[in-house]
């Protein structure tokens, strides 16, 4: 049974926890190939990342989940409607985090917008952050990650000193310069 | 190449010159044209010719670059604010081939800021146009490029691939575009994207031209720890023209749903035209494939918005007025400098490597690379060569696509998969559609194949007449 | 004690290359400013880095004379964040697989032997250098030359209790670091840096305390004072109820104290992921036998090899290979002919106290090893007095000649012929009646007075041994 065992520390963010066996079962493999889909999934319909979201605020926190499952996916407009409420709760808790992350984000990225600049782009951030979501589906257990496209041996250089003859005009085109030297603001924490 | 008798190279630089000039305003794909140093390095050339003395048969010949490519005492811009008076300090490695031969750099060609784009109209300095009907996107990043080379603006130039910038534009106008193995040209002095996808690819008129420049810019380079060593194969000399036995991969994902009806009949008649002269085809399956464009985006954006971190206003490019402090300097230099489509893939770059999230979304991400590159190596078990539609449609037209991100990124839906494995790609003209826009072919090779590759697009090419039509301007 | 404190130490130390990590710049020190620069150490666009094998070799040597493991593939990894001393906006350094791992260093506190665990060593690029206070008080001014030397970062276990064992622990260290020849090894230029995490527990707890770093400490005594001034402040803190933060420190050397670095607004959130540009790191277990090979012979056993070789006391072979130089060059001493516990007296006496005088090093000294050694032999043989040869030596260390050329020019060949000194004892004897009757009588002190006047009426050429007899004879 494929278990899909990817977590996220952020532990407010329902995506992502981890599965227990039990939940496991919950799950299966697609037949053409590493998607997992909930077992009450047709065939032909796409999982999307909404119907994970609500599928895992069912599951309790030690992998029981609830009776309420089945009901909530019997399509009775009543109980559609309460699914979607579970799905939108998840979601709200999942976009406010996001939202604080990509704030600190662009301060890390030393990207200073007005808040209206930066709410359009967070808003197309999120956009592409929920597209990105897709790869969840896939079950990427004891695959291994490649870092690079090509599998050659390292080439060393060897210790020999070659000089770049127009030092000078590398701090020639710095913005602002003294003498020999690029010039900055102050800076203020000596590390 | 150039045969000395007709015409002298200072004769032809000139005529390039004049004629970049005249249709920039029409088309917009240059950014900087450089007569004086053409000039001066066209009368260098016809001098050494007259002596008998050329440096290569490619000696004399002008080419116009992509502006992602760091051209010594030219202006290099990546079509962005922050290096918008760069002139850069030394020459990349393939520029310096590009000069060791005698090519004559005539002018930078714009792009999608910082190689982030497919459209071309994320340019810092306006959007370009494709030849072929003005209202409509070139494709991109390397649309200038692209556009150059269908107007005739120049004879070859050189474009950058990261997700399908050189083989989108190359189908959206209608030419030549290769993306060869990653590893086999040089890097060094090509301004950095995704370092693990960014490879440099000739856009030419024809597959023959093509592969000439293959052979010539191709190789190992010290300079580059991820170039491959070994010796170069004479592309040329691979363009037989027979393709008998050729067995070419189909993929039944790329023919499912979402491509244009004209586009998929082109395609379909291009794989016909090509069983006519040998090959036969087999199905194969890419199932992972459809990933490819958020694995794509995830580990491209991360890389870059690592890469772009260099561009903090200190030693060269944009910065702002000073009387700032450090940090507030640094943020308004990036935050000026930067057109919005560049910030929004370095917020989100920066997001997925981010403590707490790198598992989940960039090693992810790299795992899922590995499935898509399996794919890939278990298709090539059963056929040599893969073809597929290079993009879902034709050009777009300007504005159509530009405010929603994903909708953008599905442009490279046939590319990125091919980045992501490291393998070659190329795309030539397959037909046109009623409205007389170009639809391109996309062939795909195995790693270090591109003789193969090239061979069966000569094949295909000597067999139609799509390299002789020409846009209306 | 209540508390027990728990120590770690970093060390960053520059590697000896002739040129820089990823480039070929040169190293050297003390360069005009911004002339050992290139496109790829200032970060200009389109470079890429490639890597120094020698940097590569430097650091599995060091691994290997500390006991680590060589781990056969190890990963570069970027470190993002923006400083102007860091020209790509990243540190290319290693992150989550470096070099060398699991390793210890055995050092000697208290009369006793004590291991520290070395957990870690990989390789990065040093930044460039910020200099305040030039003129401008607004501005700061960075210099490149030094962006992108080698470094090695060395992390020890937090198995250090006190700080004289961490002084103890750093001097050891960086003596295997000159030993190896892969570090200068000198904190006031810079290219051997620690850092110190320090933090407290009960005695008898497990778990650790919360830990602050300090750093800015320039000196081994700087790092003993410092940490002892942390555990003492953090003792203070816990005692009265308050709560230690995790923070960085900078040591005040002339207030002798720690002070907390303004708060920053975020913690650093490095982002590492594997360099995209440079390929994995393959070290194949034929090279890292190779560079096994070559490894000198380190201080610990060479000081061992030293006692039972030569039979010298523990405490000269200890003082001897303290430094490399010397231990090299009492070797020379003892290979050119002289007895071991002379030649190590001499270089250990008059050498070394020399050198200290004059603040200079052994490789500048005019004295050859085998100068040296006929010095010595001139003495073992007789020809001149063992006081003589402090003044031959003297000239020796001055002008650079040779012993026997020195004794022979100022004619200080010994007088050992006994009929020569006879005449003087007896001519010194009829000089000085007087204290001849003093001796007489009794006054066994005045033997002295005739041996100085023996020896002043020879000029000191006398052997004192002759002398001595011949006046107990006559006296």
């Amino acid at each position: 049974m494929a278990v899909w065992r990817d977590r996220m520390k952020d532990s407010a963010n329902p995506v992502g926890q981890p599965i227990s066996p039990r939940e496991s079962s919950l799950y299966r493999r697609s037949r053409s190939c590493r998607v997992l889909r909930p077992w009450f999934l047709p065939e032909d319909r796409v999982p999307t990342p909404e119907i994970y979201v609500t599928f895992r605020t069912c599951i309790t926190a030690d992998g029981q989940f609830t009776s309420n499952l089945r009901i909530l996916l019997n399509i009775s407009p009543y109980v559609k409607r309460s699914a979607l409420a579970a799905l939108k709760i998840g979601a709200d808790l999942k976009e406010k985090n996001i939202i604080e992350d990509l704030k600190r984000v662009a301060s890390l990225s030393r990207l200073g917008f007005d808040e209206k600049n930066l709410s359009i782009l967070i808003e197309k951030a999120r956009s592409m952050l929920g597209y990105i979501e897709q790869l969840n589906e896939l079950d990427t257990e004891g695959i291994e990650p490649t870092s690079h496209a090509v599998q050659i041996e390292a080439r060393l250089r060897e210790d020999s000193v070659e000089s770049f003859e127009e030092h000078d005009k590398i701090i020639e085109i710095a913005p602002e310069k003294s003498g020999h030297f690029v010039q900055v603001p102050k800076v203020i924490d000596a590390e | 190449m150039l045969s000395g008798e007709k015409a002298s190279s200072e004769e032809i630089t000139k005529a390039f010159l004049n004629l970049a000039e005249k249709e920039n305003e029409n088309i917009g794909a240059f950014l900087t044209i450089a007569p004086e140093q053409a000039i001066a390095s066209a009368r260098e050339s016809d001098k050494r010719r007259s002596r008998g003395a050329p440096l290569s048969h490619f000696d004399g010949i002008p080419i116009a670059l992509k502006d992602v490519f760091v051209t010594k005492g030219m202006r290099t811009t990546c079509s962005s604010k922050m290096l918008e008076n760069y002139i850069p300090p030394y020459d990349g490695t393939v520029v310096e081939k590009l000069k060791n031969m005698g090519f004559i750099i005539f002018g930078k060609l714009s792009m999608d800021e910082f190689a982030m784009g497919t459209s071309n109209e994320h340019s810092a300095f306006g959007p370009v146009k494709n030849p072929w009907d003005l209202a409509r996107t070139p494709g991109g990043s390397s649309g200038g490029s692209a556009a150059a080379i269908a107007a005739g603006l120049t004879p070859v130039s050189l474009g950058t691939d990261t997700g399908g910038s050189v083989r989108l534009p190359a189908a959206y106008c209608g030419i030549v575009g290769l993306k060869p193995t990653y590893g086999r040209i040089s890097r060094y002095g090509v301004v950095a994207f995704a370092s693990s996808l960014d490879q440099v690819g000739p856009m030419t008129r024809n597959v023959s031209d093509c592969a000439a420049m293959l052979s010539a810019i191709a190789g190992y380079d010290p300079k580059d720890s991820t170039s491959i060593p070994g010796d170069l194969p004479n592309y040329h000399s691979l363009l037989s023209g027979k393709i008998d036995g050729l067995r070419i991969g189909i993929p039944s994902e790329f023919f499912s749903g979402g491509i244009d009806d004209e586009v998929r009949s082109s395609i379909e008649n291009a794989i016909k035209t090509c069983e006519k002269l040998g090959a036969k085809t087999v199905s194969i399956s890419l199932p992972h494939a459809k990933y490819a464009v958020p694995c794509y985006y995830i580990i491209a954006t991360a890389e870059a918005s690592s890469n772009l971190a260099r561009y903090d206003g200190i030693r060269y490019g944009f910065s702002a007025k000073r009387n700032l402090s450090l940090d507030d300097l640094m943020k308004a230099s990036r935050t000026a400098g930067f057109g919005p489509e560049v910030s929004l893939r370095i917020i989100v770059g920066t997001y997925v490597l981010s403590s707490g999230y790198y598992d989940a979304y960039y090693l992810k991400a790299q795992k899922v690379r590995t499935l898509i590159k399996e794919d890939f190596f278990d298709a090539f078990k059963k056929c040599d060569l893969i073809m597929s539609p290079t993009s879902t449609s034709c050009a777009f037209k300007l504005g159509e696509r530009s405010d929603d991100p994903v909708q953008m990124y599905l442009n490279d839906i046939f590319t990125s998969p091919v980045n992501l494995s490291g393998l070659p790609g190329m795309s030539i003209p397959c037909g046109f559609s009623r409205e007389g826009l170009p639809i391109g072919l996309q062939i795909i090779g195995r790693p270090l194949d591109e003789g193969r590759m090239l061979n069966v697009a000569y094949a295909y090419e000597q067999a139609t007449e799509w390299k002789t039509r020409r846009p209306p301007i | 004690m209540k508390y027990e404190a728990v120590i770690g130490l970093e060390v960053h130390a520059q590697l000896k290359t002739r040129t820089k990590m990823f480039c070929s710049c040169s190293t050297s020190f003390g360069d005009r400013p911004n002339s050992n620069i290139c496109p790829v150490c200032t970060g200009q666009p389109g470079t890429l880095p490639v890597v120094n094998k020698n940097a590569i070799e430097m650091a599995i040597k060091t691994g290997l004379a500390v006991g680590c493991t060589i781990n056969t593939k190890s990963i570069f990894a970027r470190k993002n964040y923006f400083y102007p001393d860091l020209p790509k906006g990243y540190q290319i350094s290693q992150h989550e697989f470096p070099l060398c791992t699991m390793g210890y260093m055995d050092i000697t506190y208290e009369k006793s032997t004590k291991r520290i665990g070395i957990t870690r060593i990989h390789l990065e690029e040093d930044t460039g250098k910020l200099m305040h206070d030039m003129g401008n008080p607004n501005e700061s001014h960075v210099d490149f030359n030094r962006c992108g030397v080698p470094l090695i970062e060395i992390v020890s276990e937090p198995d250090v209790r006190n700080p004289k064992e961490a002084g103890e622990y750093l001097r050891t260290l960086r003596n295997v670091l000159v030993y190896l020849d892969v570090c200068e090894g000198n904190l006031q230029e810079g290219n051997f840096r620690c850092d110190a995490n320090v933090s407290i527990r009960p005695m008898g707890q497990e778990k650790f305390g919360t830990r602050s770093e300090i750093k800015n400490l320039n000196s081994f005594k700087a790092v003993e004072r410092a940490i002892a001034y942390e555990i003492e402040r953090q003792v203070k803190l816990l005692d009265s109820e308050g709560k230690i933060v995790q923070e960085t420190r900078l040591w005040n050397d002339a207030a002798g104290k720690t002070e907390s670095l303004r708060s920053k607004e975020e913690a650093h959130d490095y982002r590492y992921f594997p360099d995209p540009d440079l390929l994995p790191l393959k070290v194949s277990n034929e090279w890292i036998e190779k560079v096994r090979k070559s490894i000198p012979e380190l201080a610990l056993e060479r000081s061992a090899r030293f006692v039972s070789q030569y039979s010298i006391p523990r405490y000269d072979a200890d003082v001897l290979t303290d430094e490399k130089s010397i231990a090299d060059y009492f070797e020379d001493v003892v290979k050119s002919g002289a007895p071991p516990k002379k030649a190590s007296n001499w270089v250990m006496g008059e050498i070394l106290r020399q050198l200290n005088e004059d603040g200079s090093e052994i490789s500048a000294c005019k004295i050859s090893p085998a100068g040296l050694a006929q010095l010595i032999s001139l003495i073992e043989k007789g020809v001149i007095s063992g006081t003589m040869a402090k003044e031959v030596f003297a000239e020796m260390y001055r002008s650079g000649e040779s012993a026997e050329t020195i004794v022979k020019t100022k004619g200080l060949t010994q007088m050992s012929d006994s009929s020569e000194i006879e005449k003087i004892v007896d001519d010194v004897i009829a000089a000085n009646q007087a204290q001849h009757a003093q001796y007489k009588a009794g006054k066994e002190t005045i033997f002295g007075f005739f041996v100085g006047q023996v020896m002043k009426a020879s000029k000191g050429k006398a052997n004192p041994a002759v002398v001595n007899e011949l006046l107990k004879k006559k006296l």
